[in-house]
Formats: C-alpha cells, sequence, structure tokens
C-alpha cells in the first residue's frame, strides 16, 4: 500500500492540427493524493491491480478516482466517485467480470466504518453495501490481541459464479463475525452473525470459499482470559448461508490448525493443517507436526492422508534435537507443495527463542520490567516427502539470522509463531505456482548465502535441489523500492523517487 | 549535399528534382545490396535547424500584456517542443522518402501558384504511427507510419496537400487567436482564479470549466480539418492527382489502429513452433488467468486509447471521393507491394527507432509483421536477433517488463505477442537471439557482426569493453557507432 501526493497535470488540447496537439499544462491548480494500490485478487491469485486516489476535496467529503489496472498494469477501467473525507481502500477481490472493493472510513470516530462498493470492469459502479453497525449487538471490544488480529479476522472473498463474501470482526463481547454474502447483482443475497454464548468468546477467520462453501476456523473460549480453545471448522452454505457443518478440530488425541486450503488438480479439496497435542492450551499450543486430508466441503468430514509428526515420521532428515539447542527451537511450516510426482515439499523455516544481550541490559535498568526474551530466525528449509509419503530428504536454504524483539518473556513457542508469522517476520513471503500452476516458486526475504538482505526467488525443482534468482537493484538516491507479489510468476518491483515524486513500476518473472 | 527543395521551386527546379529523384531511386536499389541503411539523425544533421530554433524570439502580436504573455507561452512551448524533438532524433535526414515528398510537393506548389508556400519544408518524424502534421511555421513532419499505408502517390498527394493547406490558411494562427481570446476573457480569468482559491471542489470545476473549453477547440478544430481537406483536393487536382484514389488514404487512416489491435496481423504460435524453444507456452492451458483476458462486456473498450488521429476519416472519405460504394482497405492486416520501397524504408527506420528506444515488444512486433508479409528477411532477423539478445540482458537488469510492455489490448496478435515475450524462460531468450542471428546469413558482414556482438556482450556475457573496442576497430565508420556509444 502506498501512500503519497503528487501534482495532477491537468491538459487540455488547445490547437490541434492533424497529430500535432500543443497543450498547456495547468499546474498546481489540483493535487492529487495516492492513497492505496492494492491487488484484486481471484482464488488467492492475483488478477489485477486497483489504484485509489482522492482528486477533490469537498464539504465534509471528497472526491475519488479509482482506476482498475489488469495483471501487465494496463489502466482497462475508471471510475470518479464522492466518499468520506479519509477513505482508505483495503482489499480487492473479482469474479465474474465484478469486483469487489473493501473499504475504511478513517474519518469516522464512532462506530463501524467500513463498507464495500461492486464495480464491473470498465468501473462502472454496480452498487454500495454498508456494514450496519445496529445489525450486531454493541459491547466493550474484548481482547487487546483481537483488536491487533482484526486484519486477520476480516476478510474477503471471490465464490466461485456466486459472488463474494465479506466478513468483518464482530465488536460484541461475545466476539465472532458478521458476514454478508454478496450476489452478482451488487445486491446482499444473505447475511449472518456467528458468535459464542453468554460469557464465552468465539474468534472465526475465513480460510477461504469454494463454489459450495464458505468455511471458518473457529476458537472458542469459556471466557475472554482463557487460553485453552474448541477448536471447529465451521462450513456455511454459499447459497443461503445455512450452517452446512461445524466439526470439531480436535481428534485422537491431537488438536489440528488449518494452515491452507486449495484446490487440487483432481478437483478436491486439500486441507493441510498443522498439529498439536490437544492437552496444551490452545493459545500457546507447541505444533509437533502437520496434516494432510481430502476435504469435503458439503459435509466438512476430512479424510486424512497422512499425519506427519516432528519427532516420529520426519527425524530420519529432521533432527529436532539438533534444533533444540536452547529449550525453545522450533521449526515453522509455511507451506505444503504438490509437485507434479504427487510427492509433496514442505517449506519452513528454523526459529528459537533466545535472550538478547540489550534486552537484558534494559531489563537490569527497568528492574525487570524490560523484557529479554527475543525470537531468532535461521535458515530456511525443504522437507521433500515421497509419494508414498515418506520424507526422503531435507534441503537447507542457509540465511542470515534476523533476530526480532518479543513483547514478554513468558511468551510460549506456539504464541511466538503466530506472532511472528502475523508480523511478517519470517523471511518467507509466498509460493508462486506460475501461470499454469506447475511450478513451485518461493518467494523469501533475507540475506541468503553471500547476498546481502533481499527478495530471493527459490525455484524448486521436482526432483531434487532448487534454483534462486535474487531481485538485484541497483541503488539510486532518493528512490526507495518495494518488492511484492504479483500475477503468478512474476514479482512487482515498485520504485519510488522521493524528489520526483514519481513512482515507475514493473513485473519482473520470478524464474 | 542538402536534397530539400526550397518551396518557391520554379519548373526548371521542378525538372531537375525528376533526375534528382532517379538519383536517388539508383543509389537506394544499389544501397540494397547492404540491406540496412540507416539515414542520419536530426542531432546531427539539422543542427543549422536546431541553432534556428533555438534563436527564436517571440514576436510582439498584442498590445495588451496578458494576451501576449499567452502568445508567448504557447509560442515558446511550441519551439521548445520542436527543439526537443530535432535534438532528441525523433526527425530523420532520409533522403528516398524525403525527396518523394519534396517531389510531389514541388507539384502541388507549380500547379497552385495564387497560394505563397515559401515557408512549407518537410521533415520525416520517426514516429511509427501513420499521419503528418503541419507545426505552423510551415515546418510539416510526415511520420515515418504513414508510409507503410500508402500506395500510390495520389494518396500521399491528399495527405501532403492537407498540411500544406493548413499552412496556406494559416490555421495555427487563427487558432491561437481564438483560444488566447477565450483564456483571456474575463469570464475564464475570474473563475480559474476562484477554482485556485477554493478549498473544496476544485476538481469538478476545473473539469467544468476545461469541458467548456475543449469542446469549442474540437468544434473549431474540426471544421478546419474540412477547410483543409477541401483546399487539398482543389490543389492535388490542379497538380494532376487523382483525388479518388487519394481519399483512400482517408479509409486507411480509419483503420491505423489495426497495427496494434487486429487479431489476424500474423500467428505467435506458428511463428515460434518452427523454433528450437519450449512449445508449453502454446500448448498448456494456464491455470490462472488475469484481467486481461477477462470478456468485458459492458462498455466495451470505449476507452480505448486510439492512435487514429482523424475519427472523421470517413464522412471526410465520403466529401473527397464522392458517395458510392466504399472499396474495402487492407490497411494494417497485410502489407501490399505497391510502394514497397517506400514501405521497406519507412519499416527499417521504424523497428531501428523502436529498437534505439529499447521497445522491444514493439519492435518484435513489427519485425514479425515485416516478415510475415515477405520483407527483406535479412533486416528483420538480424532486427530479431537483437531484440532477443536486448531481451536476455533487461531480464537480468530486472527491466524486462519496461522491454516488452507494449500495453496491447486484449485479444490482439500484439497481446499474444506480449504474453510470450513476457513468458519465455530466459533460456529461449538466449536460443531466439542466437537463432535469428543464424538467419541473418544474407544480411551484410557489417550487420551480422553488429548483431553477433551484441549476443556476445548481452547474452554471453563476453567483455563489453574489449568486444566494442574489436569492433569499432574493424569497423571505424559503422552506422552503428552511434547504439555503441548509447549502450
Amino acid at each position: 500500500m502506498i501512500k503519497l501526493k503528487s501534482t495532477l497535470v491537468l491538459l487540455s488540447a488547445l490547437i490541434s492540427f492533424s497529430t500535432f496537439a500543443q497543450s498547456k499544462e495547468f499546474e498546481n491548480v489540483i493535487d492529487v493524493e495516492v492513497k492505496n494500490t492494492v491487488e484484486i485478487t481471484n482464488n488467492k491469485q492475483i488478477v489485477g491491480y486497483a489504484f485509489f486516489y482522492k482528486i477533490d476535496k469537498l464539504k465534509k467529503a471528497a472526491l475519488y478516482r479509482l482506476a482498475i489496472l489488469d495483471e501487465n498494469l494496463k489502466e482497462i477501467g475508471s471510475n470518479e466517485f464522492e466518499g468520506p473525507k479519509d477513505l482508505i481502500l483495503k482489499r480487492a477481490v473479482y469474479e465474474s467480470n465484478q469486483i469487489l472493493l473493501s473499504f475504511f472510513d478513517e474519518s469516522k470516530k464512532e462506530g463501524y466504518a467500513r463498507f464495500v462498493k461492486i464495480f464491473d470492469l470498465k468501473g462502472k459502479e454496480k452498487g454500495t453495501i454498508p456494514y450496519d453497525p445496529e445489525k450486531v449487538k454493541k459491547g466493550m471490544f474484548g481482547a487487546a490481541v483481537a483488536e491487533q488480529m482484526e486484519a486477520i479476522y476480516e476478510g474477503t472473498d471471490n465464490v466461485e459464479g456466486k459472488g463474494f463474501i465479506t466478513v468483518y470482526q464482530s465488536k460484541a463481547k461475545t466476539g465472532g463475525v458478521d458476514i454478508q454474502m454478496i450476489g452478482m447483482n451488487g445486491k446482499i443475497s444473505w447475511e449472518k452473525n456467528i458468535t459464542a454464548d453468554k460469557g464465552d468468546r468465539a474468534d472465526l477467520y475465513l480460510l477461504g470459499a469454494t463454489s459450495n462453501t464458505i468455511l471458518f476456523y473457529e476458537m472458542e473460549r469459556d471466557g475472554i482470559m482463557d487460553r485453552d480453545a474448541k477448536v471447529s471448522l465451521v462450513g456455511l452454505s454459499a447459497t443461503d448461508g445455512k450452517e452446512l457443518f461445524k466439526k470439531s478440530m480436535e481428534l485422537n488425541g491431537l488438536s489440528y490448525e488449518p494452515m491452507l486450503i486449495k484446490k487440487s488438480d483432481d478437483g478436491k479439496v486439500k486441507i493441510v493443517s498443522s498439529m498439536a497435542d490437544v492437552s496444551d492450551k490452545f493459545f500457546t499450543a507447541k505444533p509437533n507436526g502437520f496434516s494432510i486430508g481430502d476435504l469435503n466441503d458439503l459435509t466438512g468430514e476430512i479424510k486424512t492422508i497422512k499425519d506427519f509428526s516432528f519427532l516420529k515420521d520426519l527425524d530420519n532428515v529432521l533432527n529436532m534435537k539438533n534444533e533444540n539447542k536452547s529449550e525453545d527451537g522450533y521449526i515453522k511450516a509455511h507451506n505444503i507443495l504438490m509437485m507434479p510426482d504427487g510427492g509433496m515439499v514442505m517449506v519452513g523455516e528454523f526459529f528459537r527463542k533466545t535472550v538478547s544481550g540489550g534486552g537484558m541490559a534494559m531489563k537490569l535498568l527497568t528492574q525487570g520490567q524490560a523484557s529479554a526474551a527475543q525470537a531468532t530466525i535461521g535458515d530456511m528449509f525443504l522437507l521433500r516427502i515421497n509419494n508414498s509419503l515418506k520424507a526422503t530428504s531435507l534441503e537447507k536454504i542457509e540465511k542470515d539470522k534476523d533476530r526480532v524483539y518479543m513483547p514478554t518473556d513468558g511468551i510460549p513457542i506456539g504464541l511466538m509463531a503466530r506472532l511472528l508469522t502475523y508480523q511478517h517476520d519470517f523471511g518467507y513471503m509466498y509460493t508462486d505456482e506460475g501461470m499454469t500452476g506447475n511450478k513451485q516458486t518461493v518467494l523469501a526475504r533475507g540475506s541468503f548465502g553471500e547476498d546481502t538482505y533481499g527478495t530471493v526467488a527459490i525455484t524448486i525443482d521436482e526432483k531434487k535441489g532448487f534454483t534462486k534468482k535474487r531481485f538485484n537493484l541497483d541503488k539510486e538516491k532518493n528512490v526507495s523500492y518495494y518488492i511484492s507479489r504479483a500475477k503468478p510468476g512474476y514479482v512487482m518491483i515498485m520504485k519510488y523517487n522521493s524528489k520526483e515524486k514519481k513512482i515507475n513500476v514493473s513485473l519482473e518473472k520470478v524464474s | 549535399m542538402t536534397f530539400c527543395l526550397r518551396i518557391h521551386t520554379k519548373s526548371a527546379v521542378y525538372t531537375l528534382m525528376a533526375v534528382l529523384l532517379s538519383t536517388f531511386i539508383s543509389l537506394h536499389l544499389k544501397a540494397q545490396q547492404n540491406p540496412i541503411i540507416f539515414s542520419p539523425l536530426s542531432s546531427g544533421f539539422y543542427q543549422a535547424k536546431i541553432n534556428q530554433l533555438q534563436k527564436y524570439t517571440v514576436p510582439q502580436k498584442y498590445t495588451d500584456k496578458s494576451p501576449q504573455a499567452w502568445y508567448k507561452e504557447m509560442m515558446t512551448d511550441r519551439n521548445t517542443a520542436l527543439i526537443h524533438l530535432f535534438k532528441d532524433d525523433g526527425v530523420i535526414y532520409d533522403t528516398l522518402l524525403l525527396n518523394k515528398c519534396n517531389v510531389i510537393g514541388n507539384r502541388i506548389i507549380a500547379a497552385n501558384k495564387n497560394y505563397n508556400f515559401d515557408s512549407v519544408k518537410f521533415y520525416i518524424n520517426r514516429s511509427s504511427v501513420p499521419n503528418a502534421a503541419c507545426y505552423g511555421d510551415g515546418t510539416i513532419m510526415v511520420n515515418l507510419g504513414l508510409f507503410l499505408w500508402i500506395d500510390n502517390d495520389d494518396e500521399l498527394a491528399l495527405v501532403l496537400g492537407h498540411e500544406m493547406s493548413h499552412q496556406v490558411l494559416n490555421h495555427l494562427e487563427s487558432q491561437l487567436e481564438k483560444n488566447i481570446a477565450k483564456l483571456t476573457s474575463e469570464d475564464f480569468k475570474d473563475e480559474l482564479k476562484d477554482i485556485k482559491k477554493s478549498k473544496d471542489g476544485k476538481y469538478d470545476r476545473f473539469k467544468k470549466l476545461m469541458k467548456d473549453f475543449s469542446v469549442e477547440t474540437s468544434k473549431h478544430s474540426t471544421y478546419k480539418e474540412t477547410e483543409a481537406d477541401s483546399l487539398a483536393e482543389v490543389m492535388i487536382k490542379r497538380a494532376g492527382f487523382n483525388t479518388f484514389n487519394g481519399s483512400l488514404i482517408l479509409l486507411k487512416l480509419d483503420n491505423s489502429d489495426a497495427i496494434y489491435t487486429a487479431s489476424t496481423l500474423y500467428s505467435v504460435r506458428e511463428f515460434f513452433e518452427k523454433k528450437p524453444v519450449d512449445q508449453s507456452f502454446f500448448v498448456v492451458k494456464r491455470k490462472y488467468n488475469g484481467l486481461s483476458s477477462a470478456n468485458v462486456t459492458m462498455n466495451a473498450d470505449v476507452d480505448f486509447d486510439s492512435i487514429k488521429t482523424h475519427p472523421d476519416c470517413i464522412k471526410r472519405y465520403e466529401a473527397v471521393a464522392g458517395f458510392g460504394t466504399k472499396p474495402t482497405v487492407n490497411c494494417c492486416t497485410t502489407l501490399t507491394s505497391a510502394y514497397s520501397v517506400y514501405k521497406e524504408r519507412a519499416m527499417q527506420e521504424i523497428v531501428r527507432n523502436l529498437y534505439e528506444n529499447k521497445a522491444i515488444g514493439l519492435c518484435a512486433h513489427f519485425c514479425i509483421f515485416a516478415l510475415n508479409n515477405h520483407y527483406n528477411p535479412a533486416v528483420y532477423n538480424e532486427f530479431l536477433s537483437l531484440c532477443f539478445s536486448q531481451l536476455y540482458w533487461s531480464d537480468k537488469h530486472l527491466e524486462r517488463y519496461n522491454a516488452v510492455n507494449a500495453k496491447a489490448t486484449r485479444e490482439t496478435t500484439l497481446k499474444s505477442l506480449q504474453d510470450y515475450l513476457f513468458d519465455a524462460s530466459i533460456a529461449d531468450l538466449d536460443k531466439l537471439s542466437d537463432y535469428f542471428l543464424g538467419n541473418t546469413t544474407d544480411a551484410a558482414t557489417e550487420d551480422m557482426e553488429f548483431a553477433k556482438l551484441m549476443r556476445n556482450t548481452q547474452v554471453e556475457s563476453k567483455d563489453i569493453a574489449y568486444a566494442y573496442d574489436s569492433f569499432n576497430r574493424k569497423y571505424p565508420h559503422s552506422k552503428y557507432q552511434y547504439l555503441l556509444k548509447k549502450k
């Protein structure tokens, strides 16, 4: 998301004979504020971009311009519309020639400040759906942690052929979410609220949507301070919002937390979850493996393909004791990649809890109030599992250690992993499958090998090994760079020249 | 020796021109043994013109300060634009094309002695857009792109006659006067002042102000275009050109976008399928598609940024040619062989310009289009080799997107090529650079060796200083020297 000011140059053709159009620039008449740039996604892949500018101030309002760009950054549509003074574009989703844009009204002091707008690809507005605060039970907002997690609990997604789903975090004492399903006509198809019983607390986040079902992961606690939680997979009918299932994610002494849901090439919905011992308190649970299963999105039934225990199933390649030099050393599994031969590759990263020298000094100076705890994030790795579901090798991708201060000494490893993930502290960024879906490239940040800190694309070979491509950018004065996700097979490189106030955007191949 | 003729030529000079033309054609035919000719660039050749433009002072036209200030600003802007055009090599001194324009221009002048053409002078603009333009001071630019679609002298005569009419009728000056009158009117000034001061609603008010202004300007301009057409028709008839034949160029200009927007120019798949590269791009179905391939049915492409500079071409054709059966023009989907010597020349200069400016996607598009239309293969194979070497280098330097991006529109030949060039693996770029280099055996040694030099330095990472030095020693006066200096 980029925010900067630039001057709009308004051109007017004053004289025009043949191609010759002499133009006069009326500079500095109007300032344009580039508010946001967000990716437009469809089935979790980037299909285009939405650029959002403030072009005019009006009494108690503002005039905005929306530009819709395709995946190659070519403008295909635009619109100008009036909105609140400080409107932020948060997300954009595409489905069947329509785009849903999710806005946040920053200037609104009270109540709920979110709404969505639907546009066609040419930028014609099809409808505005407000999120009406009166429809939810107001109450004191619950946990501070939940507030920080707002971005995780809120979400939008497309439902194939049906429209869009938008999820807002309910601010009722009992937590939960408010859901709106928006049809292809730009109007609400159905609305639903999911929350806990009085005195309890429910937190849900949107896992994704199939054409039949909207899938949530629910954590239900007896009270707001309770660290334990009953965990379930909740499925709502995409057609009418009725609950299709609510399945406990605790089974045979293990508790599962979904990492990703994706449709595989055989049309089945695969679910990959991290596992922890059910006796661990949920919020502090230490993952002890991961599980892969087939999910029936109509019944919620998960047919386990295999539960992989770090200690039992992977110890031939992954020696956890070695990774455990300090007591709390561990690994974070980021993604499971399905390879063309039926095998799998788990992409992960080593991290451990350590003590910081500086933090220790601060601890002494503040008489124990400061935290000396830090997370040390180490190498990345690729764990290969063959098509007989046996772990065959572990390939380390060496990178320099990154250290992240932790807010408290007592932070358990499970919570630390969540915190590092949500704060984007791990080197892993995302996995790119390419336009045809048959390439697996991991995008990561860090100092890999002898390279200085930067963004690297690691393309995983089908059989063994990987190739690295580093995005080397020449340093220029007053120029800062942002490398972010782009259409499959590419990264977006954005150069911002702070002196000239110019943005140059390009797409570059990841492999 | 300068072959650009003064417009006050007498009939004796006209005869001399015919002799010179035949000399030029003969020189050109000889030059085809070395298929690639680079015409001199304006920064070097037109230094006198640049100096003259730099010395320009705006004349005192108005006694009042405000209109004179506007006039000064507009004329200075125009002059600056022209200086940049010449200094940045936006113009070439191409004897073949320029001579053709001069011969036709002089026929028109000779037949229309009642008009004053003293200041008229033609220049060849390197733009690939099919058009010509009058800059008001007698400067008439004829774009390279126009020559791709002109099939006879009558068509060229109509275009040149049209631009000369703008000059003769003093259209620029009268338009300036009208605009300045509007800009200096009390109403306009007050409104602009109010907009600048206002805190709210600036954009809407400014847009409204400028909308009124541009509507008026466009009405005025359309009238002047028709007036220029009418005079051109009279003038070229007097000079013995056939206006009916000439008017076909208006129908062609109506289709001038097709080189960028047609879907049947050539098949990208067929072009690359016999090349030694991975074919999966054409075979494997894409799992993900972006918005560029979305089927937009609502307001479909109304905002396509058209290069058509004469949107009322059909009406103007009817006005010039008279009503009747409108002939079908195949403009921009295939190139006819008539006027081929001029088309070949223009095409070479277009691809050279695109390559020079690193517009590799477009350069490759024009090369494939030229090969598909049976143009000199040695030239376009060499440029394709240069394109793929440049793309290889651009990929390594994270500049591939900018090099390839042609802002292509959905379901066009250009879009298919753009997608392929975005997607091709680095190994395939290497192979294609090598493949097209291998196809340049008919080219002159110097041309082939330049393509080889670029491949050696951009793909095979050979020592640049050493490689450039060797080439310079072998070809101290090479036409490629300026490109090496740029690189």
